[in-house]
């Protein structure tokens, strides 16, 4: 008879059941917590003290300790309410105070991780998420921070999120390429980066598959995203995230399998050569999407919003050219959603020339009434 | 005993205590440790699995039986048929309603997920301990986990620097 090979023995203890796991257990449980319930634990008891140290992942979100009514304070005065000065005054200090006590709170809070052990703790993570607020100290503990994670922790996936805090516009972060020499730019896997400067060279992050980027600036050239898609050789997943740009009119070449574009401002993408491109979605006002070479694409989401009374350009025949032409060189394609929102719709049909021999989903939503769908 | 029924590989499973449970192999393979002891060729007959008892290794396997997937006749994946998203909603209710179980039953499931290694099985139990005790304050995590605390303070303070993200 086969036999497995015995373990400990059980102790037949009803108390601290918990703790009576294996270390590897314990930690593998807390890994589900989120960091700060997690490093609360280490407080328990002796047993614990060095439990968080081997946490997989830690998630510093400068969010996690804002007040509740935080976010609501900042959606009321985006939309300029309340409209006495008076009280919008005492709301944007009570904002203010909000910000300065947080981002104080986040700069302890990460003082303290950092220099545990006189700043030589030993850790293993892959990933370690930030959101913070950009003081004008510039952000010198999250450089820290950041260069220990990924130089000394072995991180992977990296996200930075800056926080735009109201009360005093601080410089854009740069993030701290200088400090992740020493192999720290081959190791990344994972790059977010959130309203925060693109480090100035992309190709020493050889080992990059992945990268997003989210709320860029209005004043980002658009040599930015073009230069990220030309100098990251091994990227295989893009997604823009309102994004924002100085130019209207992004060219994409690149040897990427996805692509995300959502919310963002550009107002004409040209997909011209994506020789890998699979999986295509794109939800944002673009009035235009050029298509050039995209022959593996199989899974395609395409959201068109279009409002009346937004400066559009009249409807100009080639459009449904555009798609037809782009289903039709399309074989592949297995998933296609389509949607329309808006009262302005710039497609007409016609008839395929080929037909989409391998579409197994096709969702074609908020239809024009003229559509032929068969 | 390895046999063959209507087609299906069966595997013995025995409990120290001495009950046999009677599986399909695809069942079993749910567990990482059993499906490289077959693969590995040393389960021809049956395999003992110490450290588990009857009760405890009779809710695995109900649960290994629900989370197998379903193949059909001609061998494909039946989520081609029902909706892949309504199947795992369907899990999700059925897992929610398996793991309502007293917290000793709970360890030992934990332990045995992890020994067998099961992955589903370790997740669904590691989240459901967490639910219990992420709401909690430390004090009553200390007397749930029945955990005294041991450190000096000067301990206790210098713990609580490394970790003070925690108390902001």
């Amino acid at each position: 008879m086969a036999r497995l090979r015995r373990v400990r023995p059980r102790r037949p203890s009803e108390e601290d059941r918990l703790s009576a796991l294996p270390d590897r257990l314990i930690r593998r449980i807390l890994s589900k917590l989120d960091t700060r319930s997690a490093l609360s634990t280490a407080v328990l008891a002796r047993r614990w003290a060095r439990v968080p140290r081997d946490l997989p992942a830690y998630h510093f979100r400068v969010s996690d300790v804002l007040p509740p009514q935080y976010d609501r304070t900042v959606a009321l005065r985006r939309r300029n309410l309340p409209r006495e000065a008076a009280l919008a005054r005492v709301l944007d200090g009570l904002m203010a105070s909000c910000e300065v006590s947080s981002a104080r709170a986040f700069v302890d809070g990460i003082t303290g991780f950092l220099d545990a052990d006189g700043g030589k703790a030993r850790r293993c993570v892959d990933t370690l998420h930030l959101e913070f607020f950009q003081t004008n100290d510039g952000g010198g503990i999250v450089d820290r921070l950041i260069a220990d994670a990924v130089v000394a922790w072995g991180v992977e996936d990296l996200e930075v999120v800056v926080r735009p805090a109201s009360h005093a516009p601080a410089p854009a972060y740069c993030f701290p390429h200088g400090r992740l020499k020493d192999g720290g730019m081959s190791r990344l896997r994972s790059l977010t980066l959130g309203n925060c400067m693109v480090p100035p060279k992309l190709d020493c992050y050889d080992a990059l598959t992945t990268l997003v980027l989210r709320d860029m600036p209005a004043s980002t050239p658009v040599g930015v995203y073009e230069r990220v898609l030309s100098e990251c050789k091994r990227l295989q997943v893009l997604h823009l995230t309102s994004c924002r740009c100085a130019e209207d009119h992004l060219v994409v070449c690149s040897g990427i399998r996805e692509l995300v574009v959502d919310a963002c401002s550009f107002m004409v993408i040209e997909l011209r050569d994506l020789p890998m491109l699979a999986r295509l979605t794109c939800l944002t006002n673009t009035v235009e999407l050029v298509f050039g070479s995209v022959p593996c694409l199989t899974h395609t989401n395409l959201s068109f919003s279009v409002e009346e009374g937004t400066l559009v350009l009249p409807p100009r025949p080639h459009h449904h050219d555009e798609l037809n032409h782009f289903l039709g060189t399309s074989p592949t394609m297995a998933n296609l959603v389509i949607r329309f929102t808006g009262s302005r719709r710039w497609i007409g049909s016609e008839e395929l020339d080929k037909p989409l021999l391998h579409l197994k989903r096709l969702l074609i939503a908020d239809l024009p009434s003229n559509w032929d769908v068969s | 005993m390895a046999t063959r029924e209507a087609g299906k590989k069966m595997i013995m499973l025995k409990s120290p205590d001495g009950m046999e449970f009677e599986v399909e192999e695809a069942v079993a393979m749910e567990s990482q440790t059993i499906r490289k002891m077959i693969e590995d060729d040393c389960a021809d007959t049956a395999i003992l699995i110490p450290n588990i008892n009857s009760k405890i290794l009779s809710r695995v396997i109900e649960y290994c039986n629900k989370h197998v997937p379903t193949t059909g006749a001609t061998g494909a994946a039946a989520s081609d048929t029902v909706a892949p998203a309504a199947l795992a909603e369907d899990l999700k209710i059925w897992d929610a309603e398996f793991i309502k179980v007293n917290r000793a039953t709970r360890f030992d499931l934990i332990q045995a997920a992890s020994y067998l290694n099961i992955k589903g099985l370790l997740d669904l139990t590691s989240q459901t301990t967490i639910d219990t005790i992420s709401d909690n304050s430390l004090e009553e995590i200390r007397s749930f986990l029945s955990t005294k605390n041991d450190y000096l303070p000067e301990e206790e303070q210098t713990i609580r620097r490394e970790n003070q993200w925690a108390f902001q």
